[in-house]
């Protein structure tokens, strides 16, 4: 089951036609305001060609017009593809091509960039949707299928281009409806974003308000805590959003008047990392009646799991905790095979969730999707344990080989491998130090071009990089296994490791 | 100095500080996203040190930093 924020604002726009929705400083749109400008902003779209599938790419300015172009996308049955508003041309021309979209919906100078892009301004977007049409129809709203394409938003991960996450109509559904319940919004709520709009948390936030008839006001950046403490006082909000990073800088202008001007708000939720134990115990003491709650999201997943500050501040082991998951959302950990694992702080797994809120999957990535969903759950690269409901986040595994506390990057160890005369391909993994001293120990499996003596390579290596990224051990093996798309199979390695320690 | 001169000392700064931004492009540069909130917390400093001023709380808003314009107004009002 899932609903539309068309459909849902069609409503509203209906029942409680005089309720702000959305504001920035002096624009101001009502729920009315809003459907009128949306409907206006889809007729314009259909007229310049955009049809059902497309993608329509925008920048996210936070400003009312952001929420107009997003909806009336959307109306039309096309899909969002969310630009950051401070984009350089080229980032906004990489996403623009590798989406395929049809249109980019903005004022920003594209440069050389702007031959390869079918723009259209902003600005005048948005004017357009201030008068009825003299002529033409508001093209109907057809309700889409869940599983039809809703919104694109592209993150950068931690390697390489970026990738745009692909949600659906009922992800984007379960996602609001997760952050309305971890977080505890209300219908009353007049919740203040000063966070970039391309991004997930703020979106999810966003639709979260809109959805349910609450008030949105926009904020540029958010090291402008005086526009806080001004948008307090015009708005009279309720509810802020930021990330642990902002809550520093915030504090840090507010100084001594932090609490006096926080504890206006009904609720705080900081996302898009965690808070470190240090500020939990904090803003819990200096702000003893604002719901306080950090959340652990992604693109991927919207906001998934959440802490009750207020509720774990006394507690010296749930308070490092990254929160419970919401009703909807299952989390379960893996171990390095994939297989289920009841984990512990001694035995950590790789953490994986489900719900109907994850994406469909990157957006022609199809290498990189089969290993992401396993069995209908959503892998991320994030090693937890959990204990007594509340999950406990220990970092990014993905390739790092932790030597005695000191990581290693596989991928740093091959390059510089590969450099040795005599090598043709190699690659590295972790295995557990027989010893047990050091945890685990770099491998490194080698396929010779030449016949070589172990010690010529180590040779070659010691003069190359510091001694814990030296590998330990070295397999001569006479390829490197491989999965369909070429990728090498470090798993497969692991195995053959263990194979041969007789594991 | 003068206004004018101002304004041109300003933006050579933080051109040469800051090289990506075009200053001049437009009078909104935070509401157009041209300025992020890491170059805002460089401009803060860049400005503090250049000028020997320290800007506080209460003019830490957009209408300072959307223009060249704007930030000569900040800078002449705290140097006085």
């Amino acid at each position: 089951m899932f609903d539309t924020l068309n459909a849902r604002i069609g409503q509203l726009a209906e029942q409680r036609p005089h309720k702000l929705a959305i504001a920035f400083k002096s624009e101001r749109l009502t729920y009315a305001e809003l459907r009128q400008r949306v409907l206006r902003g889809a007729r314009i779209l259909t007229d310049l060609g955009v049809k059902r599938g497309d993608r329509v790419m925008f920048s996210a300015v936070s400003k009312p017009e952001m929420a107009v172009t997003y909806l009336a996308i959307q109306y039309v049955g096309a899909a969002a593809v969310f630009a950051d508003k401070a984009g350089t041309p080229e980032n906004l021309a990489f996403i623009y091509e590798d989406t395929g979209a049809v249109l980019l919906i903005t004022d920003k100078n594209m440069k050389e960039f702007a031959d390869g892009c079918n723009t259209y301004s902003l600005k005048t977007f948005y004017e357009g949707t201030q008068e009825d049409p003299t002529d033409g129809q508001i093209p109907e709203y057809l309700f889409p299928e869940g599983t039809d394409l809703a919104d694109m938003i592209y993150t950068s991960g931690t390697t390489g281009r970026p990738k745009g996450v692909m949600l659906s109509y009922r992800a984007v559904f379960n996602i609001l409806m997760n952050t309305w319940e971890g977080v505890g919004m209300r219908e009353d709520d007049r919740v203040l974003i000063p966070l970039p709009l391309h991004h997930s948390f703020a979106l999810r936030e966003m639709r979260a308000a809109l959805y349910h008839g609450a008030t949105v006001i926009l904020q540029n950046g958010f090291t402008f805590a005086k526009e806080i403490e001004n948008n307090i006082a015009e708005f009279g909000c309720t509810g802020i959003i930021l990330v642990p990073a902002t809550v520093g800088t915030v504090e840090k202008q507010m100084q001594e008047r932090f609490p006096e001007i926080m504890r206006n708000f009904r609720y705080i939720e900081v996302g898009a990392g965690s808070l470190s134990i240090a500020q939990k115990l904090r803003l819990s003491r200096e702000l003893p009646d604002t719901r306080i709650v950090n959340t652990w999201g992604s693109s991927e997943t919207g906001g998934a799991i959440f802490l009750d500050v207020h509720r774990v501040a006394g507690d010296p082991d749930k308070i490092s905790s990254i929160g419970v998951p919401v009703t909807n959302v299952e989390v379960k950990t893996l171990d390095s095979e994939g297989r289920d694992l009841v984990s512990s702080r001694e035995v950590p797994g790789r953490m994986a969730l489900k719900g109907g809120m994850e994406m469909s999957g990157y957006w022609h990535r199809s290498e990189l999707n089969e290993e992401t969903f396993r069995d209908g759950w959503l892998l991320t690269s994030d090693m937890v344990y959990i204990e007594d409901g509340y999950v406990f986040m220990l970092g990014r595994i993905d390739d790092i080989i932790n030597v005695g506390g000191e990581k290693v990057s596989p991928v740093e160890v091959e390059n510089i491998a590969s450099q040795f005369e005599d090598m043709d391909e190699c690659a590295c993994v972790g295995v557990p130090d027989k010893e047990g001293i050091l945890g685990s120990v770099p491998v490194l499996f080698v396929v010779e071009k030449r016949s070589f003596e172990d010690k010529d390579l180590t040779r070659f290596l010691s003069g190359r990089m510091e001694k814990y990224k030296l590998p330990a051990h070295y397999v001569r093996i006479q390829e490197l296994p491989r999965n369909a798309m070429k990728k090498v199979n470090r798993r497969a390695l692991r195995e053959i490791w263990d194979l041969q320690e007789g594991l | 100095m003068n206004r004018t001169e101002l304004e041109q000392k300003i933006l050579e700064l933080l051109t040469e500080e800051f090289p990506e931004v075009d200053f001049q492009s437009s009078d909104s540069l935070v509401d157009d996203g041209l300025l992020d909130s890491l170059t805002i917390t460089g401009i803060i400093a860049a400005l503090s040190m250049e000028f020997g001023i320290a800007i506080p709380y209460e003019e830490i808003i957009e209408e300072n930093f959307n223009s060249i314009s704007g930030l000569a107004g900040l800078v002449e009002k705290l140097q006085n």
